[in-house]
């Protein structure tokens, strides 16, 4: 079965197979044969060529993690190659990945800004952050209004990307 | 010594004071709020008192709860850790009243430290120097932008009951300062219930020098060297080591002399840190006193082979000082890396979730103080703090091979963490050569960003992606075509976390 898996920003299409007790992994097309496959609890180690990789991970319906000597990526699960390309054309709007509050709108819909510009501030974990601007555009509208709580996933700025 | 104690905290400080407490035959008191019933520091306490609901209001921050929970327990004394209730005077106050020991400095010498204004005071009092500033709380705005033109720009706003980097703000003009002095007051108000502000001269490219002091009650006091903590983001503690890279024996002694000085003038008992700030020239200025144990207290303890929560617990039951200046003498290197629940992709945004897999790391001269285990979940109500880990080494490079080496077989999935951000900084070449001050991350922050993933990463994701998630293994035939074994049933044994 084919997996989707945003990394870094990229989408990769993946795909573990099996012929003849040979493990095949397919990256973005390019077919990997890998060798001494073993999982144990969150393990998994396998050799590609000469090397010998030892990887923690863990999987759930949403991401993937994994972890090789201190280097972590969390993989976000993707359902298909069309999907992820529509996530990635409703472009920049700003969602909470924190539950946190909305303490200031610093500006009035509307506005055209430059990338970085903060646009509002949030407040979690007892600090104070600023949500800027992802890119050159246009600032939409804020679905919240002051003092509101905001929940991970929720929208905080409709933002415009500049074409 | 008493023979219990109540921590009235949460997370790693918690955890490493109840182990203090317990090395020393003292039992351990935790408190904790709703959220915290299978906390790791009410898991490895003798007992444990709920205080209340997450709000840490109705929980950590609630004199009357805290207290109640000392007497339903017969604890004799209550050990602050740092955070919360730690700087609390009035709190010092009500527990030293309600007829327990207070494992801090006098209530009275907390208050006119806590009042950083007074603060300054005080060491300018004892002939430390002190930066240039202007601190009439009460100013208008035309009179800071006065005083900070006069003192030239740039300018830091600062809190005056503050600590931790809140309500702290650098500004470059006066166009910013009324907007930077709005926002510090309403951080400040927030985290410290005291909106006041003032302003500092910026010292550029500074370094952050701090001195650890310990006095008993009849004020015998004793330093343990300087501890640096230049790497700071947004005015936090990244990296924190001993010895400093830029001090050495002589300005350690005078330095270290300057704390005590400004330590005796306030009266002070048990463990504190005199906070330094040291220009390029290697000049120096009294920045503020902690008064109370701090987060990168472990470096200490490494170099100087000095527990400063036994020497508190000591102190606080009545001993005598034991620590002698001429023996406080620095052996090797320690460094230590703050680990906290925030994206670094994110501008560091704090983190939640569970901790799904967890590997600690160990050998001779690593420690990592940290409250986690597999299975805890991590909320929005409380620091990201998840814990330090620290390194010793014979040498600095030998702290800092060992430190990365642990850094690399660290690993916590299931909640974002720092980590490998905490890697790249101890690995840069600037680092290395000790050339640190208060803007490296920002100035060196293209050279710390995560590498693109490479091909055994990618198949690893696919490896872990392709595990069937809540079913038997048996039972997935996904992945074969017809006619050929299953892979999984070649792949051995799943484990389902």
């Amino acid at each position: 079965m084919k997996e989707h898996l945003r990394v870094s920003g990229e989408l990769h299409e993946l795909e573990v197979s099996e012929r003849g007790g040979v493990v095949t992994v397919t990256v973005d097309g390019e077919c990997h044969e890998i060798a001494d496959l073993k999982r144990e609890g969150a393990e998994i180690m396998f050799r590609l060529g000469d090397r010998i990789y030892r990887f923690l991970a863990h999987a759930d319906r949403k991401r993937v993690i994994i972890w090789r000597q201190g280097q972590v990526r969390s993989c976000e699960r993707v359902e298909s190659a069309d999907e992820g390309e529509a996530e990635e054309a409703k472009g920049a709007s700003l969602t909470s990945q924190m539950p946190g509050m909305v303490l200031k709108l610093l500006l009035e819909p509307g506005t055209e800004v430059k990338a970085g510009t903060p646009l509002m501030i949030l407040e979690a974990m007892k600090m104070e952050h600023e949500v800027c601007a992802p890119g050159d555009g246009k600032l939409v509208s804020y679905p919240h209004k002051e003092g509101d709580r905001v929940m991970p996933g929720d929208l905080l700025v409709e933002f415009e990307a500049a074409t | 010594m008493f023979k219990r104690v109540l921590v009235a905290n949460r997370g790693e400080i918690a955890v490493r004071v109840i182990r203090g407490c317990q090395e020393l035959g003292c039992e351990a008191v935790a408190v904790y709020s709703e959220p915290d019933a299978e906390a790791l520091h009410v898991r490895q306490a003798d007992m444990a008192v709920l205080l209340g609901p997450a709000a840490p209001a109705e929980s950590y921050l609630n004199f009357e709860r805290i207290l109640d929970a000392a007497r339903l327990q017969g604890c004799e004394a209550v050990h602050p850790g740092y955070g919360f209730l730690a700087e609390n005077a009035e709190f010092a106050q009500a527990v030293e009243d309600a007829g327990f020991a207070w494992i801090g400095p006098p209530p009275e010498a907390m208050r006119r430290m806590g009042l950083k204004v007074e603060a300054r005071e005080l060491a300018r009092k004892s002939g430390a120097p002190v930066i240039p500033g202007f601190d009439n709380t009460d100013a208008s705005d035309a009179e800071f932008i006065a005083a900070a033109e006069e003192m030239g720009w740039p300018a830091m706003v600062k809190a005056s009951a503050g600590g931790g980097g809140k309500g702290m703000r650098v500004v470059h003009d006066a166009d910013r300062l009324v907007a930077a002095l709005e926002a510090a007051r309403r951080e400040a108000g927030k985290a410290f219930g005291n909106p006041a502000v003032y302003i500092e001269k910026f010292i550029e490219r500074p370094r952050h020098i701090e001195i650890q002091v310990l006095f008993d009650r009849d004020g015998r006091g004793v330093h343990l060297g300087e501890r640096e903590c230049s790497i700071q983001r947004r005015h936090q503690k990244v990296v924190e080591e001993t010895p400093s890279p830029g001090v050495d024996e002589k300005l350690r002694a005078k330095m270290g002399e300057a704390a005590l000085g400004i330590a005796a003038e306030v009266g002070y008992v048990n463990a504190g840190t005199v906070e330094f700030i040291m220009a390029p020239d290697k000049s120096y200025y009294f920045l503020e006193m902690n008064t109370r144990l701090q987060v990168e207290h472990p470096v200490t303890e490494f170099v100087y082979g000095v527990d400063l929560v036994h020497e508190q617990l000591r102190i606080a039951s009545g001993e005598g000082m034991t620590l002698k200046q001429e023996e406080l003498v620095p052996r090797g290197h320690s460094i230590e890396v703050r680990v906290c629940a925030e994206d670094p992709r994110a501008d560091f945004l704090p983190q939640i979730g569970t901790v799904e897999v967890l590997r600690t790391p160990s050998g001779p001269g690593v420690r990592f103080d940290m409250s986690l285990y597999e299975g805890w979940e991590i909320g929005p109500d409380y620091d990201p703090l998840l814990g330090k880990l620290i390194a010793y080494g014979p040498s600095r490079p030998a702290a800092i091979a060992r430190l990365d080496a642990a850094l690399r077989n660290t690993a916590v999935l299931g909640v974002t963490t720092n980590l490998s951000f905490l890697r790249r900084v101890i690995r840069h070449p600037a680092f290395a050569e000790g050339e640190l001050h208060t803007g490296f991350i920002e100035e060196n922050g293209d050279g710390l960003v995560t590498p693109l993933p490479e091909l055994p990463e990618l198949i690893a994701a696919a490896l872990a992606a392709s595990k069937p998630c809540g079913a038997p293994a048996t039972a997935v035939t996904g992945g074969g075509e017809a006619g050929i074994a299953s892979p999984w049933e070649y792949l051995g044994e799943w484990s389902n976390t």
